[in-house]
């Protein structure tokens, strides 16, 4: 299954498609050989009540499936209002059309979105806006280092918080990490790879600022052009859209200490906001749930579906025991090295179904499992989230970076990528390890 | 809002084309009648002193080129490269007797307007029954008529030149209901396109470009202390009709066009039918 999700672009397949399939041979083969708990699921007793459910559906994390589902709708509802779009074009104005402030400003602009949002809708809104604007300012001979430098930020930014990236929010909640002590944590980290990646990436495509005084008044003037007001189709509803923006985020770092809301958790906060955003479309809301990203949820749950039958089978205590080299180096090898292998094979398949495989893993083992600062949960995120940046099928969001590379028509194959990237991967991932040998 | 192509479009719009202003010099001007010298200097009194508000004496130095100095259009154009002027000042049907008959300007503008770079200002024939009366009162009222406005900022800049301090620059554009029309029914038979949003978006946003760069020249001619007023109008409609109604209408003194375009070489497509058919109105060609 996870060489197929690797060749998932070769074969021509949806992922939730491949995983599907696997699903079913995998719950077929565990009904088989007895391996799954049909007489638990047919006698479930909650709050008094018997119920009856289906062997594959306890196994779904269907809280993981609720904050994917309530903040895709979320954000996307909230994208209409201007909000983002907004925000995006005021930045570029900003930097006054100087290539080098250009590149700072949209780089911490797609580490905070891809905190705040996701990190596949911080590379569409930032790349999108970046092949505009540079186009503009007649410096369409930067994109590709433009683009490349995003999209390995996407990866930095979801880092941030607990919600910005899947493998966060499935770790995250295995390890029972808050939002806040997540985000205390992952922000130097973050501040500093950014710093790092949109240092190097001046350097290495030689984006520098404009130097005469004719230059920097022409490049004033085309993004005196832009009008941020432009995709803001109701004053009302853009105000809206913003301050529900910082209540999502803030009701979502605070779930935990509000009462009643902490018991129903991230996936109702995430879920009633989506609710409140669609009022404004109430007769068109169906328009939304077709650009729900389907093949991801469905996807999500044949994923969780396989891994409880792994679980059943034994197979994940088998990965775990091939782990246990890597745990015996020791508090600061066994971490760094467990990184550094997360990464590599994050770089190769889909980061998910490893965060989630390694999740499991990690939370049967009692020493582990009982402590939310364990350095081997932040070997995994880490890992899992950096791994993305060495290959162009390491993250969904880099993907959607070389797909507007090659939409603008700049030639950059598998390999290609992996050279120009590499650099600054190797570099974040020591900077990761370093980081996580100081902080555990 | 999901795709790549949805946000694209977004910063599209909001990466509009803004009018920056800068005053054209006329430092030059050349006067080419089909007259004889005297006639011609008594002509470039009356011309000078209908263009005397935008043509400031003493910023403005006048040549005259009569009958006698060119006899064929290759003359012409050769006088016109060693002159080296900013405008050109002449008349339809120069060297023509066709000007009684509305379907050319003769083949010396004709030429003229498309080989030379430099912005040709015609007037009504002088032998015309009312043509002292035409050029006795200034213009006031000036048209600039755009192809797609936005974009168009040397026709503003000239159009701007020749509005006298008080008077009143038009910022017209027209969009080919013809052609709109033509497009929403191919549109209607391509199963990938919404029909609904494209019939209710395309000419939207085909106006609001126009609008929104006639608004920033608006602006910037404002900012640049003209004293002048200026307004903007953009609508659907049929090109020719329309804006032969609107100048008539709107009694406009002074007409400003582009006359080339970059894949043919014939005159512009609209600024043909409307410098031969509108005979009594002055027109800058640029």
């Amino acid at each position: 299954m996870i060489l197929c999700l690797a060749l998932e672009e070769k074969i021509h397949a949806k992922k939730s498609l491949i995983v599907g399939l696997f699903s079913v041979v995998a719950l077929f083969l565990g009904a088989w050989f007895n391996l799954l708990p049909f007489t638990d699921v047919s006698n479930l007793v909650i709050g008094g009540h018997k119920i009856s459910l289906p062997v594959y559906i306890p196994g779904v994390d269907w809280e993981v499936i609720a904050i994917i589902l309530g903040s895709s709708l979320f954000v996307d509802v909230t994208s209409k209002s201007g909000l983002f779009t907004w925000v995006a074009v005021k930045l570029t104005k900003l930097s006054s059309g100087d290539p080098l402030r250009l590149l700072i400003l949209y780089g911490v602009m797609t580490v905070v979105f891809s905190a705040v949002l996701n990190n596949v809708t911080a590379m569409i809104i930032v790349g999108s806006l970046t092949g505009v604007s540079l186009k503009k300012l007649n410096q369409s001979e930067k994109l590709l280092g433009f683009l490349l430098v995003e999209g390995l930020l996407t990866n930095i930014g979801g880092l941030l918080t607990l919600i910005s990236s899947v493998p966060n929010i499935i770790v995250g909640k295995t390890a029972g990490i808050e939002f806040i002590d997540f985000f205390l944590k992952a922000a130097p980290y973050v501040v500093i790879a950014t710093v790092v990646t949109l240092w190097l990436g001046s350097r290495l495509f030689k984006i520098g600022s404009l130097k005469t005084e004719e230059e920097k008044t022409s490049a004033k003037n085309l993004v005196a052009g832009f009008d941020e007001n432009e995709g803001i189709e109701s004053p009302g509803f853009f105000r809206f859209g913003a301050i529900m923006t910082f209540v999502f985020i803030g009701t979502v770092a605070m779930t935990s200490q509000l009462p009643v809301v902490n018991e129903l958790g991230l996936g109702f906060v995430a879920l009633s906001f989506a609710g409140i955003m669609l009022v404004r479309y109430k007769s068109v809301a169906d328009r939304f749930y077709k650009t729900i990203d389907w093949d991801l949820l469905f996807f999500f749950v044949c994923l969780f579906a396989v891994i409880n039958v792994m679980e059943h089978a034994r197979v994940l205590n088998l990965i775990g025991d091939w782990l246990m080299p890597i745990m015996g180096l020791g508090d600061s090898a066994g971490p760094a090295a467990l990184l550094v292998a997360s990464a590599a094979a994050s770089s190769v398949t889909d980061n998910i179904p490893l965060a989630a495989m390694l999740a499991k893993i990690l939370g049967a083992m009692p020493e582990i499992s009982s402590n939310p600062d364990s350095p081997y949960w932040w070997a995994v995120i880490f890992g899992s989230n950096l791994g993305g940046n060495i290959t162009p099928i390491g993250s969904a969001s880099t993907l959607v970076s070389v797909t507007i590379i090659h939409k603008y028509g700049l030639k950059l194959s598998f390999a290609g990528f992996v050279k120009v990237a590499l650099p600054y991967a190797i570099i974040q991932l020591a900077l990761g390890v370093v980081y996580l040998l100081i902080t555990t | 809002m999901s795709t790549v192509d949805q946000f694209e479009s977004v910063f599209k719009a909001a990466a509009k084309t803004i009018y920056l202003h800068e005053s054209p010099s006329f430092g030059k001007v050349l006067l080419v009648t089909d007259m004889e010298e005297s006639d011609s200097t008594l002509y470039l009194n009356s011309v000078r002193k209908y263009f005397e508000k935008t043509l400031l004496p003493g910023e403005t130095k006048w040549q005259v080129l009569s009958k006698k100095d060119f006899q064929s259009v290759k003359e012409l154009l050769g006088k016109v490269e060693e002159y080296q002027p900013d405008l050109l000042l002449t008349y339809r049907n120069l060297r023509s007797e066709s000007w009684r008959w509305p379907y050319s300007l003769g083949e010396h503008l004709d030429v003229l307007t498309q080989v030379t770079t430099t912005p040709v200002l015609v007037l009504p024939h002088p032998d015309r029954d009312d043509a002292s009366e035409l050029l006795e009162k200034s213009p006031e009222k000036v048209m600039a008529v755009s192809g797609h406005m936005c974009g168009e900022g040397s026709l503003i800049k000239y159009a701007s030149a020749f509005t006298p301090k008080g008077g009143k620059l038009l910022l017209s554009h027209i969009e080919d209901k013809v052609t709109l029309d033509r497009y929403l029914d191919a549109i209607e038979k391509i199963p990938d396109i919404d029909t609904d949003v494209a019939k209710e978006t395309l000419l939207a946003r085909l106006l609001n470009d126009a609008k929104d760069f006639a608004e920033s020249a608006r602006s910037s001619l404002e900012r640049a202390g003209l004293g002048i007023s200026v307004e903007c109008m953009a609508q659907l409609g049929s090109r020719l009709e329309d804006y032969r109604k609107l100048i008539e209408e709107g009694e406009v003194d002074l007409l400003v066009m582009h006359a080339k375009e970059d894949d043919q070489l014939a005159m512009h497509g609209m600024a043909h039918p409307l410098a031969v058919e509108l005979r009594s109105v002055p027109i800058l060609l640029l």
